[in-house]
């Protein structure tokens, strides 16, 4: 048996039914087109992936600092780093008494003209104080429950107020802040979980800000309000 | 130097899409794949058509595109059956009806082969490629297109040997 003759003539039979389809160019260039797509959208998509990755940090930087360049806490903050030598009136400028004109264009503007009480204007973040306090001093820097801590505080004739604002990337829950779960009774503040003793009020900014006002007991009554009108 | 254009590509897949997918057929068994295959390799070479040279027949390099996707997929294909197979029949069973024909039996016996043994078979005795411009497409040299050619056949004949013979006892 001649097998390659064989192969031959097998393999003839088994094709000669076989042929293109008439419209087989047309099917190749439509997975062609379906191909430069896929792989359009998918570079399209890196690109865009790749950008957001790229932009976050530089968001995030810009947004996640609770008083922005202008503020006077900014600069007060640990976590703020170095600061420009032509910003640094920041620095010294914490709480400034009422009535004193400001230095910085950028924090005048910060505060709400909506504010009904008395206001410190040289802590812009601060939108109501109760008129009888006075600035006890700079801001300063210090450490809250094992975290790095910006106090600012104001005393009365007979009242005293501390404001501290405690950051920190594992800052995620009120009773981070030093208020026992148990001897306080839940509330809110901005709409956030927050936690409230007699003389103190703490809560969750956003995450990795955490704030914590405290007071004597003659000004308990006002801190909801105090708390509302701080936007670090 | 003029390069291919758009209606070349067509007249082309019109003129020798048929017999390119013979080639496939061959090689892969079955006409679904068959058909996949050449879309896919049609595809590549329509990727590269306008680099191609006007008065040069694009046959030989569409079809070595062909056939390297084929032997790929057979080798592919293969390891898959590998892994989802049990284990393979041992001994060869007699078909049903005794009177196999002698060409779908060396059809059956073809696909049964390795990847390269049959692109080495179907190009030589299919294409009616000379030992060198087989080698030449496979990118082998031609030694190896001799050796894996005599194998195939002599794994051809004694498996139809063997059927033959079952069918006659």
């Amino acid at each position: 048996m001649d097998l390659e003759a064989e192969l031959r003539a097998a393999m003839a039979a088994h094709v000669s039914d076989v042929d293109a389809p008439a419209e087989l160019a047309a099917a190749v260039r439509a997975r062609h087109r379906r191909r430069t797509a896929r792989i359009r959208a998918t570079v399209a998509t890196a690109v865009v992936m790749a950008a957001g990755m790229a932009g976050w940090p530089a968001y995030h930087a810009v947004h996640a600092t609770p008083a922005g360049s202008g503020h006077p806490l900014l600069t007060a903050s640990p976590s703020a780093g170095p600061v420009p030598s032509g910003r640094s009136h920041g620095a010294t400028s914490m709480p400034v008494p009422p009535g004193r004109p400001r230095t910085s264009p950028r924090s005048s503007s910060a505060v709400p003209s909506h504010s009904t009480g008395p206001t410190r204007p040289g802590v812009s973040w601060v939108t109501y104080i109760p008129g009888r306090l006075k600035p006890a001093g700079a801001c300063h820097s210090t450490r809250v429950t094992g975290f790095p801590a910006t106090i600012c505080e104001w005393t009365g004739a007979s009242d005293w107020l501390k404001i501290q604002v405690v950051r920190s990337p594992a800052l995620l829950r009120a009773e981070q802040l030093g208020l026992g779960a148990l001897t306080s009774r839940p509330t809110t503040v901005h709409g956030q979980p927050a936690l409230a003793t007699p003389g103190h009020l703490a809560w969750i900014e956003r995450p990795g800000v955490g704030i914590l006002v405290s007071s004597d007991l003659p000004l308990d009554p006002q801190l909801p309000k105090i708390a509302d009108g701080i936007h670090p | 130097m003029r390069r291919r254009d758009d209606g070349s590509f067509v007249e082309f897949v019109e003129q020798r899409g048929s017999a390119l997918l013979r080639t496939a057929q061959l090689m892969c068994g079955t006409r679904q794949d068959a058909e996949d295959a050449l879309q896919t390799a049609l595809e590549k070479a329509y990727r590269h058509w306008g680099r191609l040279e006007s008065d040069v027949d694009p046959e030989p390099y569409v079809r070595r595109i062909l056939v390297n996707l084929l032997i790929s997929r057979g080798r592919r294909w293969r390891i898959l059956r590998e892994i989802h197979m049990a284990r393979l029949p041992e001994v060869p069973v007699p078909a049903a009806h005794h009177d196999v024909e002698l060409r779908g039996t060396l059809i059956e016996e073809l696909q049964l082969l390795g990847p390269k043994q049959r692109a080495v078979l179907v190009l030589r005795y299919w294409e009616d490629l000379s030992e060198q411009e087989t080698a030449q497409l496979l990118g082998c040299s031609v030694g190896t297109v001799k050796s894996q050619a005599s194998r195939a056949l002599a794994r051809l004949r004694s498996r139809l040997d063997a059927n033959l013979a079952l069918q006659r006892g």
